[in-house]
């Protein structure tokens, strides 16, 4: 019964996000905002359905035996997705409508929202995919889409950005595809659901090929270095709202591929799970030291995002390194609560990089520049939006009473039970220490970087002498979905630890885990929540009532006599200088100071020049050498373009035989 | 005949300063020291913290005060023992002393170091020129004495008053608080 109104809302959904593309591209982009905004309500609707019916058992909900063998389907690790996914993607969609106003000589307003719409679609649509051919093609659907709004403005840059975006999609999603076919040995149509069941079949030598290909291409798309050179590219040259929607939503439906596959794979070499930590903690480190030091604010938050993926894959890695050890004690449950927790982080992580992003946006269309250095005073021209600003990013750091707390608490608090239990020898523990001093370091360095993209794009005075001064009740369409992603980021905070059981108890990652231990993480988040509420409200009360009979006088702040102006703030490199300094072997910072005398005879008098240059260490040291050795062996194998028609025939002719060869 | 009206004009024409009497009430013939004690006593008294921090503005003075307020420091008068010092910020001064009749060109200073001063702020007027406008009271370059910029509490007449004066001064100051 409940199920036909579950299937009903899926079809609305998917109807309606058709109808909302079709409609942006005819009518206009108002109107197609509307469709998209109740699509996404309605898929919100059946998501939560499911998770308060259903929770544990696979939903099919139709099967469309003759369309590539589709029968779309929910379980639990699916359900948890789709409903954020909608719930966020409706309050995006209300952003849209006075973003794309805003914005409508840069962003044709009906292209993009059509392509918005199409990227829902894409999104929803591997979550609900039950086999590799439906996967990879929603896949597609979705990379394709945000190449073209990632050049939504048609700059060079932008262009420049999304190629290489587009490149890096295509190998990541061939390497699933590779991954996909070695398990299936050849069949496309090969069900997610019989994953554990062939994984158990293959050789060693072809399930470690598969595994290193699928986190290649999970991890591509989820920004785990070293394959994240296209995201700190392609975020910040679209439009915010995609920007949002790409590092909030489509960042998890990597992590989620990753967590049905590889933790469906049985028989996994510990090695394979230690280098899944070693990546997550280096995407970790990599992605706050640079989130510190850049100057581009939506670059910083790309950045961010590559933070909180390397945080999800060291939590999932350690979940792997838990399952595929078999020494004394089984820890195996331990697993399932860590990729719990894996799971809550990506959700808020959803949440308040989506927020982070659309209020990157407000600032952008208000000082009419990227760069941090030419920010500041904002929140004295839009205090609403100072505060909701000031949310998000205190809700961007693991800080309670905020749900981003619960999953690095709860990690923590498992590496310290585990440390101090019995189950793990020497060199275990030193595995143990060193993840969560680096998880420690990260979370610390995450701080100062929020802190310093608040404090000097809002407080201070302008830098800049372009500050738009439109009232800032033009822009509510704007700063509501931040409240509202906020109420929900501060609402899962609240309810962290009933959430954090019942993932618990229905996260199915393997059918044969036998756990007699488990953690008890004695944190109780509604207590926490309460116990901030009764700080703030007596320390508000205290003020109010008590202090009521010290009047105080406003004056602004005693200068010396010589009046103070933007150019006396702290500045983005300078409030980041101590750590860069510190990390400086670690990151490409090139700094140059050339001087040249300007009069030959008098070499006192010069012209300074100064630059400071962040480049990516990545790019230098890793993929230009290996483009280079590519364009080599491309450049030597150009010589068989004769242009010749009879050696065309010829290599026909030898391809032929070789493959005869092979098959007979 | 010139000169007999210079004389009128010297002899029975208004006066420009104002006599010592009128201004600081008769304290009685104290010692430097016995006024010091006394100011330790009073600002025991009236401040907690058992010290006052004193912020010298200069509104445009010959600098014959500022020699006096340095002399003050040294270590013959040493008013750090009697609880008094000078700071540099006037948001921690609880006593300006504002030398020199105010400059149109200082005017926007002491203006803008009253306000930046926490109240309770004693402002003290120190020297002829800060009371009254002096020999420059009707000048174009003068705004006049301290009080056409901001209120004045207590007045220290004497071009430059003693230490002793300043000392007196700073006693009544703490009387005229002590009253409130």
């Amino acid at each position: 019964m409940i199920e036909n109104y579950i299937i009903y809302c899926v079809a609305i959904y998917s109807a309606g996000l058709i109808i909302a593309s079709l409609a942006a591209l005819i009518k206009g982009s108002r109107s197609s905002s509307v469709f998209f905004i109740f699509a996404n309500i309605f898929g919100s609707v059946a998501g939560l359905t499911y998770l308060f019916n259903f929770s544990g058992q696979a939903l099919t909900l139709a099967n469309f035996n003759w369309l590539f063998q589709f029968s779309p389907r929910l379980n639990f690790l699916s359900a948890i997705f789709f409903t954020a996914i909608s719930i966020v993607s409706a309050l995006v969609g209300i952003y849209s409508i006075r973003y794309l106003k805003i914005y409508d000589n840069t962003y044709p307003p009906g292209t993009v929202q059509a392509l918005t719409a199409i990227f829902v679609l894409g999104m929803q649509g591997v979550l609900l995919a039950n086999n590799v051919f439906v996967f990879l093609f929603f896949w597609e659907v979705m990379s394709i889409t945000s190449f073209f709004l990632v050049m939504a403005d048609r700059t060079q840059e932008s262009l420049k950005a999304a190629f290489l975006y587009f490149i890096m999609t295509h190998l990541g999603a061939s390497a699933i595809m590779g991954g996909f076919l070695i398990l299936s040995q050849g069949s496309l149509l090969f069900d997610l659901n019989n994953i554990g069941v062939v994984s158990q079949s293959i050789s060693p030598a072809l399930l470690i090929t598969a595994f290193i290909l699928f986190l290649f291409g999970f991890g591509s798309k989820a920004g785990l270095v070293p394959f994240h050179v296209w995201l700190p590219e392609a975020h910040p040259q679209a439009p915010s709202n995609i920007s949002a929607m790409m590092s909030g939503l489509m960042l998890k439906v990597a992590v989620y591929g990753f967590i049905m596959v590889v933790f469906n794979l049985s028989n996994l070499p510990i090695w394979a799970s230690i280098l899944v930590i070693f990546l997550g903690l280096l995407s970790g480190l990599v992605g706050v030291l640079y989130a510190l030091i850049e100057k581009d604010i939506k670059r910083i938050f790309a950045y961010s995002s590559i933070e909180n993926m390397g945080i999800i894959f060291t939590m999932l890695g350690f979940a792997l390194y838990l399952m595929s050890r078999k020494g004394q004690g089984e820890v195996s449950l331990v697993a399932v609560g860590v990729v719990a927790f894996a799971i809550f982080h990506a959700v808020s992580h959803m949440f308040f990089k989506t927020a982070l992003f659309l209020s990157s946006g407000v600032i952008i269309s208000r000082v009419h520049t990227k760069s941090l250095e030419m920010m500041g005073g904002l929140a004295k021209l839009m205090p609403v939006f100072a505060a909701a600003f000031l949310f998000a990013i205190l809700g961007s750091l693991p800080i309670a009473p905020a749900a981003t707390f619960y999953g690095e608490w709860g990690f923590i608090q498992t590496i310290v039970g585990l440390l101090s239990s019995s189950f793990f020898d020497v060199n275990e523990i030193l595995i143990l220490l060193i993840m969560l001093t680096l998880f420690a370091l990260i979370g610390g360095l995450a701080v100062f970087a929020m802190v310093r993209v608040f404090g000097i794009s809002m407080l201070g005075l302008p830098r800049s002498k372009h500050l738009g001064d439109e009232p800032e009740k033009n822009d509510m369409l704007l700063i509501a979905p931040i409240f509202g992603l906020i109420a929900l980021l501060l609402t899962l905070g609240i309810v962290a630890r009933p959430i954090l059981d019942w993932l618990m108890r229905y996260l199915e990652l393997q059918k044969d885990l036998v756990g007699v231990v488990t953690i008890n993480s004695s944190l109780s988040s509604l207590q926490v929540a309460v116990i901030f509420i009764l700080i703030f409200l007596s320390v508000y009360l205290f003020k109010r009532v008590l202090l009521k009979k010290n009047i105080e006088r406003e004056y602004h702040t005693w200068d010396c006599g010589q009046p103070i102006n933007s150019t006396m703030e702290y500045t983005g490199t300078a409030f980041s200088a101590p750590i860069r300094f510190f990390f400086l072997r670690f990151l490409g910072s090139n700094k140059m100071v050339t001087s040249t005398p300007i009069i030959p005879t008098n070499s006192w008098i010069k012209k300074y020049t100064f630059s400071l240059v962040i480049t990516s260490v990545w790019k230098e040291k890793l993929y230009q050498p290996i483009a280079r050795v590519i364009i080599l062996i491309a450049d030597r194998i150009k010589i068989i373009q004769s242009g010749r028609v009879q050696y065309y025939l010829a290599f026909l002719l030898l391809t032929l035989i070789v493959t005869l060869i092979i098959t007979l | 005949m010139k000169f007999f009206k210079l004389l009128n004009y010297l002899f029975f024409s208004s006066k420009v300063t104002e006599k010592k009497a009128e201004i600081i009430k008769d304290l009685g013939e104290k010692t430097y020291e016995e006024l010091g004690a006394e100011i330790k006593d009073n600002i025991k008294r009236l401040y907690n913290g058992r010290s006052l921090r004193i912020r010298a503005v200069d509104g445009g003075s010959t600098n014959a005060e500022e020699i006096e307020l340095t002399a003050l420091n040294n270590a013959y008068y040493d008013i750090d023992r009697f609880g008094l010092s000078f700071v540099a910020s006037p948001r921690h001064a609880d006593m300006l002393f504002v030398t020199g009749p105010v400059t149109r060109n200082l005017e926007t200073a002491v203006r803008t170091t009253y306000e930046a001063a926490p109240q309770p702020c004693i402002v003290v007027a120190v020297g002829d020129g800060a009371c009254t406008g002096g020999i420059w009271k009707d000048s174009y370059a003068v705004v006049g004495p301290v009080e056409a910029v901001i209120p004045v509490h207590v007045r220290i007449p004497g071009d430059p008053p003693t230490p002793t004066a300043i000392l007196q001064g700073v006693l009544e100051a703490l009387h005229n608080q002590l009253q409130k």
